[in-house]
């Protein structure tokens, strides 16, 4: 009998989590971190019901690039200003490599800090960053 | 007499277990699982299930048939219940996860599923490790790099405990 989990069972269970939970638990191991920071498990984690509708956008807005850091963030997202391309009055409650927003605008699904263009966080995620440790 | 009319009009399903235990349900109660109805459609009385131990297709029997019988007046009833069902062990959880994804009770997915994230929730990532028999393959400085870029994740005393 197998008392262990199945890899593709996981992420059922994970994107119920908040994310407060899943950014500790990306030093689980290479295995999680690689699962929390994919594409699928974005989409899967951003549509569960039980989960308040954020978006995980895994490169760095332009004005944040330079720090190395993102931020986690829950302001809705006005909080966006697409003509200086800037966040601002963000309620900053915690730093990772990626930050999330409580509000999911689809005209601002951002972020690509090099180009400034509108990219699905699918795409984003393959940036290079994203897969950096 | 009415009744005994009825008992023999209920249809029956045999459930065999991935270790050979068979047990036999009413097809109304084994309905619930999608995986099952499928192959009563197809009009098997007969149900191997090939990735279900016994031990975890007994406790997903009971729980499908108090659930077949929900009422409007049960449902603290039911309530408690489940909260029972799921005051089990982490393995115990993991087992009846898997048999309830290949059954296809997405009921039983779903509270399985909150009940294990419910529990981890708040548990430091060496407890989230044994918890799921993981060896950590980071080395000591990529965990400590992933730790110093989120700090504040990493901030506070988490659950060590493994229950």
């Amino acid at each position: 009998m197998s008392d262990h989990i199945p890899n593709w069972l996981l992420p059922e269970i994970l994107c119920m989590l908040l994310v407060e939970s899943l950014l500790r638990f990306r030093c689980v191991s290479k295995q999680w971190y690689s699962l929390i920071t994919s594409p699928h498990f974005i989409s899967l984690f951003t549509s569960a019901a039980s989960a308040p509708p954020l978006l995980l956008l895994p490169t760095s807005p332009p004005n944040l690039r330079k720090k190395k850091t993102m931020l986690l963030a829950s302001q809705e997202m006005e909080a966006y200003d697409p003509e200086r391309r800037e966040f601002k009055d963000l309620d900053i409650h915690g730093w990772s490599e990626s930050f999330f927003l409580r509000k999911y605008v689809e005209s601002l699904v951002l972020l690509d800090g090099s180009s400034g263009a509108k990219v699905d966080p699918s795409i984003a995620s393959e940036s290079e960053e994203a897969t950096e440790l | 007499m009415a009744s005994t009319t009825e008992t023999k009009q209920k249809k029956m399903l045999i459930l065999k277990s991935a270790d050979n235990d068979e047990f036999e349900i009413e097809e109304s109660v084994g309905v619930q699982s999608e995986t099952i109805k499928n192959l009563v459609e197809d009009g098997f009385t007969f149900v191997p299930l090939p990735n279900v131990y016994t031990k975890a297709l007994i406790k997903i029997i009971d729980y499908l048939k108090k659930h077949a019988n929900k009422t409007d007046s049960n449902d603290e009833e039911i309530k408690t219940f489940d909260k029972d069902f799921v005051n089990t062990t982490f393995d115990d959880l993991f087992e009846l996860v898997s048999a309830a994804n290949y059954l296809h009770i997405s009921c039983l997915m779903n509270m399985l599923c909150q009940t294990i994230a419910d529990r981890i929730k708040d548990k430091s990532p060496e407890a989230v490790r044994k918890i799921f028999h993981i060896n950590c393959d980071y080395t000591p400085e990529e965990e400590a790099k992933i730790r110093k870029a989120n700090a504040q994740a990493f901030e506070g005393q988490f659950d060590e405990s493994l229950d």
